[in-house]
């Protein structure tokens, strides 16, 4: 999708949400590559504003068709909440929920300059902002839009029962046996929490910029709920962080971060409940490629080799680990 | 004029990619369209590789005859949950149905058909993941900014 096509519409929205006196110019669009969920645009505007002329930069995030099996609505309320509590998050600037304007609902925000390349320097500043998030209070109307546990035992469950649900809808011919085993035995095996907390739920590197040595924001904020922490360390560890530093090294750095040792056996359930989120996203995108939703070629390889190769990780994490 | 005989489907794709990756990728300087360009030679790629078997229906008969291997332990078992596994007519959803009765009964049925099955479906598996290759490589370089 480009922008192009609906440049006027989107003109006249950002005319309206920026408050602008006449016209916003466009002068530059791009689309960049990180983000497979959401298509993300770096917008360069122009306009009068009430005190003058403005030249700026705005991020356009744009749902598409249910990717990845999320929606907007708790990014965008959970961003909110977390602005609010001085979270370093980027300020949502306007939620548009119709597909009027862009063919799709998308949200904008404030432009944060910044890297989301890997960088050792700030690692540990990062893990103390995952520590942090853990430790915001979530018993406020803030963030009522986050479904509540009933119990130290339902994260888990919940979690492998979402996912798995995700992935029966969007089954292309037929299912995989492999894929039904491994929840079932997730499902047996589910480990209580010892703590409800947020949990952000695609942490690590890549999601969050830094900028002159320091975290700037924390970003992807669309699999945000209350579970179980370990969810996100075990996701640093294995799923982002995986390329950058041995298990090893993350596990003593988020040991010296939350002051206590991991629990080992929990850490391995979140592992194999990470892996099955691949598995059952990376479906989403089978079913919007054949379906023709979608044509984008980044979706026919989320769907063979980066789900086949995911598939293969959760049977060698559960069946035989 | 017809002609008389059609260009091989194959001889196009492979065409294509060299195109692709010769004349338009080169010219693709905006990040996203390289990542387009990378992928599509990706998908041509893998697309080439399916044109000759249909794999598809290969796994479907392995997989149905693993599952028809064991209908001798199962009648032993007798459980009539895991007997109604072979009223299915997608050995896929009759395997589903064995593997996740054999989580819920740990013991000798379960570790045959845990042992038939997933020795069938790992190899169906591996041989997807390698046909998949291209688009991986695809998917990485383009990730990359590289094609």
């Amino acid at each position: 999708m480009s922008l192009k096509k609906r440049e006027n519409e989107l003109k006249a929205y950002l005319a309206r949400m920026l408050k602008a006196k006449g016209e916003v110019g466009l002068c530059g669009e791009k689309r960049i590559t990180m983000g497979q969920s959401r298509a993300m645009y770096i917008l360069d505007v122009a306009y009068e504003g009430e005190e003058g002329p403005v030249e700026r930069k705005v991020v356009a995030r744009i749902e598409q068709w249910g990717h990845l099996g999320s929606d907007s609505r708790n990014e965008v309320a959970t961003m909110r909440a977390l602005h609010k509590v001085d979270f370093p998050v980027a300020k949502i600037l306007s939620y548009e929920t119709t597909n009027d304007v862009l063919g799709q609902p998308f949200f904008t925000m404030d432009f944060v300059p910044g890297s989301s390349v890997f960088s050792e320097e700030v690692v540990d500043e990062y893990l103390q902002l995952l520590h942090k998030l853990h430790r915001v209070d979530y018993k406020t109307p803030d963030f009522e839009h986050l479904e509540r546990p009933e119990s130290l035992a339902a994260p888990a469950r919940r979690a492998v029962d979402h996912l798995y649900s995700v992935y029966c809808a969007h089954v292309v011919g037929e299912p995989s046996p492999l894929v039904a085993e491994c929840v079932q035995w997730l499902h047996n095996n589910a480990v209580p929490a010892e703590e409800i907390t947020l949990v952000h739920g695609d942490p690590g590197p890549g999601n969050y910029m830094h900028h002159n040595g320091r975290i700037a924001i924390l970003n992807d904020w669309e699999f945000t709920a209350l579970g179980d922490p370990y969810d996100d360390w075990a996701y640093v560890i294995w799923m982002r962080g995986a390329p950058y530093l041995p298990e090893e090294d993350w596990i003593a750095r988020i040991e010296r971060t939350i002051g206590k040792p991991l629990d080992r056996s929990r850490l391995h359930f979140w592992k194999a409940v990470n892996i099955l989120k691949g598995v059952c996203l990376d479906q989403t995108s089978h079913k919007l490629y054949v379906d023709g939703v979608n044509p984008a070629p980044n979706l026919l390889a989320i769907a063979t080799a980066v789900h086949l190769d995911v598939v293969k990780k959760l049977c060698a994490t559960v069946l035989e680990g | 004029m017809t002609l008389p005989v059609p260009p091989d489907p194959r001889v196009i794709i492979q065409n294509s990619i060299v195109t692709l990756r010769e004349v338009i990728a080169p010219l693709a300087e905006d990040e996203w369209a390289r990542f387009n360009a990378s992928l599509l030679i990706g998908a041509l790629e893998y697309a080439l590789g399916g044109l000759d078997r249909d794999r598809g229906a290969e796994h479907r008969s392995a997989l149905a005859a693993s599952v028809a291997s064991l209908k001798a332990v199962v009648d032993k078992n007798g459980d009539n949950e895991l007997l109604a596994a072979f009223a299915e007519k997608s050995p896929f959803v009759a395997a589903s149905q064995m593997l996740v009765w054999g989580q819920n009964h740990p013991g000798d049925t379960a570790a045959a058909i845990q042992k038939t099955l997933r020795a069938e479906l790992y190899a169906q598996l591996d041989e997807e993941i390698g046909a998949a290759a291209p688009m991986m490589g695809a998917f990485v370089r383009g990730m990359a900014g590289e094609i």
